[in-house]
């Protein structure tokens, strides 16, 4: 009993970590200085920017995207705005929608990949090479920049300490059933609380691998795009960090999604989102810790954004352990026990973004009913509970093969294209693209 | 100062006024939740017993094992214990049942995991049952169930939750206050009716089932409608807060 004591009192300390950061987050979005006056540069900062669009079999939304860039409120004239669109070995229509833009817009270029490593890293590896400007912004297919969005997220270059943007996602299909709605608030606590406090406090506010930019001067420094990683994305925010540059969040670079719709999609998107996260905390947690760059708090931060999927698995351990020590246990410990577990459980509600973020993020975005959504989290939590157990598992064993390789001197070879199918019917239900 | 810090001063301020009021008063409390408690137990037909203990208040800390105080309710419950062969086939069964669950299609998968986690309390609960002790751990050779299984300490917890979430919010006070009493006022009302389940299932349906009546329709379940009151709470101040913005 003593070794589960143990266990149950780490357990604790973990997520009350957890807890206490998104009270922090909560606190300093209701009342601390907000960070945005960089974007009075929006509109007068124009660099030279190539926006990367890296497509697999994405016919129901190629078009969609495409016509988004092509009435971006952005100069377009002598290469200053370049959109590399490649099809990355599709067997849909998406190649010929792409020749169509490229063929009647100069500053389209179509590339067609049938070569090389299949994954979306490769793809971006193969787009960046091609790239004639020092600022890469990508897009997924699925989603749709407004008209600013361009603008709005390339004027923080302007500071050579930026060496990323990440901009706001928001999904646009939000009525289109539960899962979509329980999304939508989800995103809202992750963006408008969790990245906008990040950024506020210094700390490390994450790229998400689309909706954002890096210079192509930073990406050769820090070791360009990793193919073999699940989450390319979650690699290159640290690895930024690592090397002395920060990334600045825009909250108001608004860019909106097709969210998944139903479990069997979510479990695909959540699985390769956890297992990226894994790979990146079992990869840079001692490179993390040891940097002498990086604050102490930006330290804390990053361990505790590559670790936030263990929290399920946490939460699944201390579950099984309160059943133990019901059985074995005296009653008072497994009382306290349960009472503080499902305490720090209960603000860690919510996809991740703890449930206060969620209310906090709706009312600051001047809505008010979807909150009454909210409970529903809990079905979400206990999926999270079981998905995120599974891709620890598998990260552990990714992790093993990975120094099995190393050890026996093979190289390791990428990761194949993990998307999420969209059917492009986005444009119907819930939100208006501005 | 800010309206909203002032506001959650106002809210530690009664944090620390009703922990003085339940450290000192549990035992009225649990008086009249013993009368609603009582009431049902009747309503539903339970035999049932109150025995008066000494009252071991909040006032003298927690002690280390569960000891029962106050009055007591004391149900005559029908100990269970299933034959081996019998246990081992019912947590075949029920395995079998985990597993066409998980593997059909049409369930979503939040259900999936929720009867897997149903399933192994059920299962847990068999083999302590039949192969450790036919009397479930905690509920000694007879069942107690006294204030300490009231939901009190809840009460606690839900204020110092709208404390610290309800009340910085920017919005009026007596909106904050009146969805605080409300949500009071439901978990009292709630509790009441769980110890009523709680007794009554021990009594009609035995100790097997006391793990799933106990366990999960206590903490668990508690968070729900903490859950749902907190949304109702945020969701009014937020429509406050728009219908300012926009006159």
């Amino acid at each position: 009993m003593v070794i589960v004591g143990i266990i149950m009192a780490i357990i604790f300390f973990v997520m009350s970590m957890y807890s206490l950061r998104h009270y922090i987050f909560y606190w300093n979005r209701l009342f601390g200085n907000q960070k945005g006056s960089i974007q009075d540069l929006a509109g007068y900062y124009l660099p030279s920017v190539t926006v990367i669009l890296p497509m697999k079999n994405e016919e129901a939304v190629a078009a969609t995207i495409l016509e988004r860039l092509t009435v971006m409120d952005y100069p377009k004239d002598n290469g200053h705005f370049e959109v590399i669109a490649i099809n990355d070995n599709s067997t849909d229509k998406t190649g010929e929608i792409i020749n169509s833009y490229a063929s009647s817009h100069s500053y389209i270029n179509a590339i067609h990949r049938d070569k090389g490593g299949r994954g979306k890293g490769d793809a971006l590896k193969a787009g960046t090479e091609l790239a004639k400007n020092d600022i890469i912004l990508v897009f997924d297919a699925d989603y749709q920049p407004t008209k600013a969005c361009v603008k709005r997220l390339v004027a923080p270059f302007c500071d050579p300490e930026i060496g990323l943007v990440m901009g706001r996602v928001v999904p646009i299909n939000t009525t289109q059933s539960l899962m979509t709605r329980l999304l939508d608030l989800e995103r809202s606590g992750g963006y408008q609380v969790d990245q906008q406090a990040r950024f506020n406090l210094n700390l490390i506010p994450q790229y998400g691998g689309t909706v954002g930019g890096i210079k192509r001067s930073v990406l050769k420094r820090i070791g360009g795009w990793n193919t073999i990683m699940l989450a390319e994305d979650t690699d290159v925010t640290i690895r930024t960090y690592l090397n002395g540059w920060k990334i600045a969040y825009v909250n108001i670079a608004e860019c909106y999604e097709e969210s998944v719709v139903n479990w069997k999609e979510r479990r695909h998107q959540l699985t390769r989102w956890a297992v990226g996260h894994n790979q990146c905390l079992l990869n840079h947690s001692g490179a993390i810790v040891r940097n002498p760059i990086l604050t102490v708090t930006q330290k804390i931060d990053g361990l505790l954004l590559m670790g936030v999927y263990i929290v399920p698995v946490l939460m699944l351990a201390g579950l099984v352990l309160s059943i133990i020590t019901y059985f074995f246990g005296s009653y008072w410990w497994w009382l306290l026990f349960s009472a503080l577990l499902f305490t720090v459980a209960y603000n860690n509600v919510g996809n991740f973004a703890a449930f206060n973020e969620i209310g906090i993020s709706v009312m600051l975005d001047k809505r008010g009913r979807i909150i009454w959504l909210l409970p529903w989290s809990l079905f979400n939590f206990f999926a999270n509970i079981w998905l995120c157990t599974g891709a620890f598992l598998r990260s552990l064993v990714i992790h093993s093969q990975d120094v099995t390789m190393q050890a026996v001197g093979v190289e390791k070879t990428g990761v194949r294209w993990a998307k999420t199918d969209k059917r492009g019917h986005s444009k119907s239900r819930g939100r208006r693209v501005k | 100062m800010e309206p909203v810090v002032t506001h959650m001063v106002i809210g530690l301020f009664f944090s620390f006024i009703m922990a003085i009021f339940l450290v000192f008063n549990a035992e009225w409390i649990w008086g009249i939740q013993k009368e609603v408690v009582q009431a049902l137990l009747t309503f539903a037909n339970v035999e049932f017993q109150i025995e008066k203990l000494p009252f071991n208040d909040l006032r003298n800390g927690i002690p280390a094992f569960y000891k029962p105080g106050g009055d007591v309710f004391n149900v005559p419950i029908k100990y269970m214990s299933l034959s081996p062969v019998l246990a081992i086939l019912s947590i075949a069964v029920l395995s079998l049942f985990g597993f066409f669950s998980y593997r059909l299609k049409s369930v979503p998968l939040p259900f999936k995991v929720l009867i897997l986690f149903l399933l192994t309390l059920v299962i847990s609960t068999i083999l302590y049952t039949t192969f450790v002790s036919p009397i479930p751990p905690h509920a000694i050779g007879r069942l107690a169930i006294d204030w300490q299984f009231s939901g009190i300490i809840i009460w606690l917890l839900l204020v110092v939750i709208f404390t610290f979430s309800i009340f910085p919010v920017k919005g009026p006070l007596w909106v904050k206050f009146m969805w605080l009493g409300l949500a009071l006022s439901y978990s009292f009302i709630w509790n009441s009716v769980r110890l009523s389940v709680v007794l009554g299932s021990l009594y009609y349906l035995g100790s097997s089932v006391f793990l799933l009546t106990h366990y999960l329709t206590g903490i668990y379940i508690d968070f729900i409608y903490i859950v749902g009151f907190y949304s109702l709470a945020l969701a009014h101040l937020a429509r406050i807060e728009t219908s300012e913005v926009g006159w």
